[in-house]
């Protein structure tokens, strides 16, 4: 009998043990820990700037949105921008209006002809080991973060940084020195352009631009900015950064050189898949700030619509037509397409109410200059029209139309709905009933993808210049590669015109809209929103300011009132 | 024993080999570009008709763009030098990613499984003895109910009902080690998943081994109830359920992915649903790499420790 019984306790031991085992060997350390080491430190912190009246005695805020990626300023795109700029600075720093403010430099000249830009860093600015930041530092970084070698670097494709002189072989990694980037002294940097570029210094307000210690890079390998032991010029250093343990923390720099100390002491971001539960948070005042990608906020905006601040983001996203394909070459087909659409109806069926004030009626947005509420006057829903219009193609009318074939570039119920929408009403007014949408990417569409006229897209102005927007759409208008196939020389000629204006000239936003007006004109796109990117933030944070690029610019002034 | 384990690992490796071939080759040939699905999470900073420079470039810095061959024998080179790569969406090493993260899920699966026993066993038992009774019709529709109610559904549910109804937790997230209170939900509701085949499995080796001849004999004997149960009923009942448990916690430990999600705990399965929701290929096959090898090796210890629980079965 006992030989029996031997085996089931064995096993339980055995159980019992890898339990106990396992437990041992597994990292430690909570994700959002916020316990004791942050108040023992305030008093340096806080050394020189007195926290206001109405200050709680805890100056941490608690963040949550989807995901993280990894800290990197080069590469970053995600959610850990709102603080990059405040860990590794940009030269420059966009206030809400988009206007370059000093940061790591101090200002600037540009010569006569436009071409040479001599930056001023500041005296003061030093990394976090004490050592001066120079101009030396950011050449070296650049050079770096434009070459190959910086896996998912951004920097080497903004127009204005494509201009500088010499930099091409080293974006192609056939060189290592940008001649154009010229070192004068420990503080000041020339950037030589083959070509006058105004937005220059707005290129190099965004946080793909900002200044990161090379070394570090090199010597840290994936992980440099990972453990809070990498080289900062900020206000802000990163604590702890580890997306393969979820930990996400930055703190104050001891070192920051600046005159106005954060009131700040820590962020801690929370990283939340499952909107639901960040939600559930948000009511249980879990967090402080939240960032939310779905209609989960709508809730929300209409109990507490003070808790909302708007990014001023310049995106939209639509439906292109390649009008290189049938039907879709006769621009009759694709007016009559849009005017067969209650645009301001689908829009708020599809995002179930969340964007009905952010129907899409021009490509330039409310928050960037230039904008034009009627610069598409002939934008609208008249059925009656579209069925002339459709009815004047080399079609004829719906029997002889092509097959239409869409695809939604992304599993977004609101993308699927719009689409569905469409085909609802292209039917009703139309008579066109012979429409395929496909959710997902074109691949969906396996051989067939070649063949596909309707995608899904977005254009944001990721430096918030009209002109150099403009200038983007039309670039884009006629590559083919981008599957519109739009030819317009006289647009084209406009264009060059626009360019040669900066936008503090007063003629400046007529050429912006006159662009506009004749891209809208050509009705390559099915137009559905512009984008709604917006925070929410508990009554207790105090001075939360954001800007286009999805920085907290107000980070040095921000503050945790008590509740 | 010490040749049969021989000649099982030995099958298992062209089994290895032939799992990591096809998920390599369906994975590379498919459709889908890991570097667009990773650059579609920037859709509000990168313009998307302006991206399509930085997607090639990255393609390139990530060899995607040479030949089905030139990848393939890369990544055996890599992998036999115990580099697993780099996630593409993630930029990080993939070894590193499955070793922070294989002992939090390694310990979650475990513990969701003593649960599930420690639950599904008695419940089982208990509904086998009250057969076709209101407690077996709620035991066994109870467990089959959560079974049905998906855990991402369930889970914020609990939530509601525990942090905003009843104010008696915050939203447990993270990990700080298994023997912490925020690991209770997380646990029970791995737990529930497997429950009704447990009770289930029990409750039927139960049925069967109640009408045994050496049963009905113990109870003539006189032999207290709990005693027949304990002693006679449960030790042969339980032989099919207990090897099932190897395979229930291998299950747990490797698919976890929407509770990782969910609670924010940085495991396997969060890996293996960032791997596979960004068609992030390296991360995929290091996902499969550990999953082929944890079913290999419960297959194995299941067969080796059935001798030890029925002695009626031998290894040849």
């Amino acid at each position: 009998m006992k030989g029996r019984v031997q085996p089931y306790l064995f096993a339980s031991l055995l159980l019992v043990l890898a339990l106990v085992v396992s437990a041992c060997a597994a990292p430690a350390g909570p994700a959002g820990s916020d316990s004791g080491d942050a108040m023992a430190e305030e008093g340096e912190a806080m050394a020189g700037r007195p926290l206001p009246d109405d200050a709680a005695e805890e100056q941490v805020i608690r963040y949550v949105t989807r995901n993280f990626s990894r800290m990197n300023p080069a590469s970053e795109g995600g959610f850990g921008r709102p603080f990059v700029s405040h860990i590794w600075m940009t030269l420059f720093l966009r206030d809400y209006e988009h206007t370059p403010q000093p940061w790591l430099a101090t200002g600037y000249d540009v010569s006569d002809d436009g071409l040479t830009y001599t930056i001023h860093i500041h005296p003061d600015a030093i990394w976090s080991d004490g050592s001066a930041v120079t101009a030396q530092d950011v050449k070296v970084y650049w050079e770096y973060a434009v070459s190959p070698e910086c896996i998912g670097c951004r920097m080497f494709n903004y127009s204005a940084i494509k201009l500088i002189e010499g930099i091409q072989p080293v974006v192609d990694g056939e060189a290592d020195e940008i001649p154009g980037l010229v070192v004068v002294d420990d503080k000041t940097l020339e950037i030589n352009l083959v070509a006058p570029k105004p937005i220059l210094i707005d290129t190099l307000a965004n946080y793909n631009t900002a200044i990161v210690k090379l070394e570090d890079i090199l010597e840290g390998g994936e992980f440099w900015a990972a453990d809070g032991t990498a080289r900062v010029n900020g206000p802000f250093k990163v604590k702890i950064w580890d997306p393969d343990t979820q930990e996400y923390e930055v703190e104050q720099n001891p070192m920051w050189w600046g005159d106005r100390k954060p009131y700040i002491e820590r962020i801690i971001g929370q990283a939340s898949a499952d909107e639901n539960v960040s939600f559930i948070m948000w009511q249980n005042d879990e967090v402080d700030v939240a960032h939310w990608l779905t209609n989960i906020r709508e809730p929300l905006r209409a109990e507490n619509p003070e808790s909302f601040t708007l990014i001023p983001y310049a995106t939209n996203f639509f439906y292109t037509l390649n009008t290189a394909l049938p039907p879709f070459d006769d621009i009759n087909v694709r007016r009559a397409l849009v005017h067969a659409v209650d645009w301001d109806l689908a829009i708020d069926a599809a995002w179930e109410g969340a964007r009905s004030d952010r129907v899409m009626k021009t490509h330039l947005t409310p928050e960037i200059q230039c904008y034009k509420a009627d610069n598409w006057p002939d934008f609208g829903y008249n059925p009656e029209l579209a069925r002339e219009e459709l009815a004047a193609s080399k079609y004829g009318g719906p029997e002889d139309l092509p097959k239409i074939r869409i695809t939604t570039n992304g599993q977004s119920p609101n993308y699927i709905r719009t689409a569905e929408i469409m085909m609802e009403m292209w039917k009703n007014n139309l008579g066109i009933t012979n429409v395929e949408m496909r959710p997902g990417r074109i691949d969906a569409w396996g051989q067939e993808g070649e063949e596909v006229q309707v995608l899904r897209r977005s254009s944001g102005a990721v430096i918030p210049d009209s002109a150099e927007w403009m200038n983007g759409f039309y670039q884009r208008l006629g590559d083919p590669a981008r599957q519109i196939n739009i030819v317009d020389e006289e647009l084209g000629a406009l264009v060059d015109e626009m360019a040669l204006h900066s936008s503090s000239d007063p003629e400046y936003c007529d050429f912006v809209q006159e662009v506009e007006s004749r891209i809208l004109g050509h009705y390559y796109f099915l137009p559905m929103i512009w984008d709604l990117y917006e925070y929410n933030t508990k009554p207790w944070i105090k001075g939360f300011d954001t800007n286009v690029d999805n920085n907290w610019i107000s980070l040095l002034d921000m503050y945790v009132a008590e509740r | 024993m010490f040749v049969y384990t021989i000649k099982r690992l030995a099958v298992a490796i062209p089994t290895f080999i032939a799992v990591l071939l096809i998920t390599f080759t369906l994975t590379v040939l498919s459709p889908f570009d890991p570097v667009a699905m990773m650059m579609s999470q920037f859709e509000g900073t990168l313009d998307t008709l302006a991206r399509e420079e930085v997607i090639e470039r990255i393609r390139d810095q990530y060899g995607l763009n040479d030949s089905y061959w030139v990848q393939f024998s890369r990544w055996i080179g890599r992998l036999v030098q115990g580099d697993l790569g780099i996630s593409i969406n993630g930029q990080r090493d993939v070894l590193r990613m499955i070793v922070k993260t294989f002992p939090i899920s390694f310990q979650l699966g475990l513990a969701g499984a003593v649960v599930t026993t420690i639950l599904g066993i008695p419940l089982g038992c208990i509904a086998a003895l009250r057969q076709n009774t209101w407690l077996d019709y709620t035991i066994v529709g109870g467990t089959l109910g959560f079974r049905t109610v998906p855990v991402f559904v369930l889970a914020p549910l609990l939530l509601v009902l525990f942090v905003l109804v009843l104010d008696i937790m915050r939203v447990p997230r993270g990990w700080d080690g298994l023997f912490q209170s925020k690991v209770i939900l997380p646990v029970f509701i791995l737990a529930l998943g497997p429950l009704p085949v447990v009770v289930r499995q029990t409750r039927a080796a139960v049925l069967e081994v109640f009408s045994m001849d050496y049963v009905r004999t113990a109870k003539m004997k006189g032999l207290e109830m709990w005693r027949i149960i304990l002693r006679h009923i449960l030790r042969n009942a339980l032989i099919p359920v207990v090897t099932t448990l190897g395979f229930i916690a291998e299950g747990l430990i490797v698919g976890s992915i929407f509770l990782d999600s969910i609670f924010a705990i940085p495991g396997f399965g969060g890996v293996a649903e960032a791997g596979f929701r960004g068609f992030d290929y390296p991360v995929i096959m290091g996902v499969t790499m550990v999953s082929a090898i944890m079913i290999i090796l419960t297959n194995l210890i299941v067969d080796l420790v059935y001798p030890f629980l029925d002695p009626r079965i031998k290894i040849e």
